[in-house]
């Protein structure tokens, strides 16, 4: 089994590692959906508006499916996998916007990621654990991730930033002399936006 | 009117996102759930431990002992006053918050758990196991409500726990 969790209406949906993905209800024998990934599982989630759902395949891709109709939205390349199947490494956000996918791999690729669902492009990349990881989750509120690792530490990232900046950076601070913006200097504005958001480690 | 940029010295700033890191697990850390308010976070670990923490302050809140091996799975009740926790030692335990007591424990796997979920009214539980093995039971009588499918390709019939003795 690779994924379990509860939907709305006492429903159940269940991942195997063989690529069933079952939807049942509680009270009754009757089976909801049944869709088939064709092919071998290593983590799966529903997203908690039930409308999006993802699926980690050996072969190393991470697709985002329209659950009602089980079609291809968006297919995400989050680097290389471990085929070694483990609960916990793909979580939706509780908007449903975005996806975490938590990662073995100690490579060049960060091993903790967040994604747009929509748009398939990604958002956030975390380095830090020393260790692989095994489980990634959302706060309630969105303002943070949570991973738990190989490293024995669970961290949690700050997830309201900007884009870019996971990645550190270095500029040279930029003054506005005299304090005139509208005109022809007004492109500055948002560097000195940035560096009143930086924080310093 | 004329305007100058006046570039001073700068030097390079690194933006650290990682806000907290959680370190009291001697073994590695599998699973972790947030509270449904937020404000607190339990993880298990191949230690054997499930711990709560404070997500505003980092500091841990207890140290749930009990599992006889690693903990795969954790998950809050939706009401925050309980956590379950699956294990390969075969067993679920559910813990009280506040005072990280064991207050229930569900024997029914053969295999190592790997997943634990509340249902959304906090009155059962589902429980997965290595084998594809799903149990649904209720928290206030484990061994006597449940029933149990096997998730193994995409015919799944339920049985109830007498059945399958």
């Amino acid at each position: 089994m690779v994924s379990l969790a509860f939907l709305s209406r006492n429903r159940l949906v269940v991942a195997s590692n063989d690529g069933a993905i079952v939807v049942r209800e509680l009270d009754s024998d009757s089976i909801d959906e049944r869709f088939d990934h064709q092919g071998r599982l290593v983590a799966f989630a529903m997203a908690p508006n039930e409308k999006l759902a993802a699926s980690w395949s050996e072969m190393g891709d991470v697709t985002i499916w329209d659950t009602q109709t089980w079609t291809v939205q968006r297919v995400l390349s989050p680097g290389r996998q471990d085929p070694v199947s483990s609960d916990h490494r793909l979580s939706f956000s509780p908007d449903s916007a975005h996806l975490a996918i938590a990662r073995h791999f100690l490579n060049s690729y960060p091993n903790c990621q967040v994604w747009d669902a929509r748009t398939g492009d990604q958002i956030h990349g975390f380095r830090g654990h020393a260790g692989a990881v095994e489980a990634v989750q959302f706060s309630p509120d969105e303002s943070l991730l949570a991973s738990a690792s190989l490293d024995c530490t669970v961290r949690l990232w700050d997830l309201n930033m900007p884009e870019s900046s996971s990645v550190s950076t270095s500029f040279i601070r930029v003054a506005l002399s005299p304090t005139d913006l509208s005109s022809p200097l007004a492109p500055w504005k948002g560097l000195s936006k940035l560096g009143r958001r930086k924080r310093t480690n | 009117m004329q305007s100058t940029i006046d570039v001073k010295e700068g030097q390079e700033q690194t933006w650290n996102p990682c806000i907290r890191a959680l370190e009291g697990h001697v073994f590695a850390c599998n699973s972790i759930a947030f509270s449904p308010d937020g404000g607190r976070l339990a993880s298990g670990s191949d230690d054997q431990t499930v711990r709560p923490w404070s997500v505003q302050t980092g500091a841990v809140l207890q140290v749930m002992m009990g599992h006889n091996d690693a903990v795969q799975s954790v998950a809050y009740s939706p009401d925050g006053m309980l956590v379950a926790s699956g294990s390969d030692d075969r067993t679920i335990r559910i813990w009280d918050v506040e005072s990280g007591l064991q207050i229930g424990i569900y024997t029914g796997h053969p295999s190592w758990i790997l997943r634990v979920a509340f249902s959304a009214d906090g009155q059962r539980i589902a429980s997965g196991d290595k084998d594809n093995a799903v149990h649904v039971w209720s928290t206030d009588s484990p061994h006597t409500s449940g029933k149990v499918f096997k998730a193994d390709g995409l015919w799944c019939r339920w049985h109830s726990l007498a059945e399958i003795g």
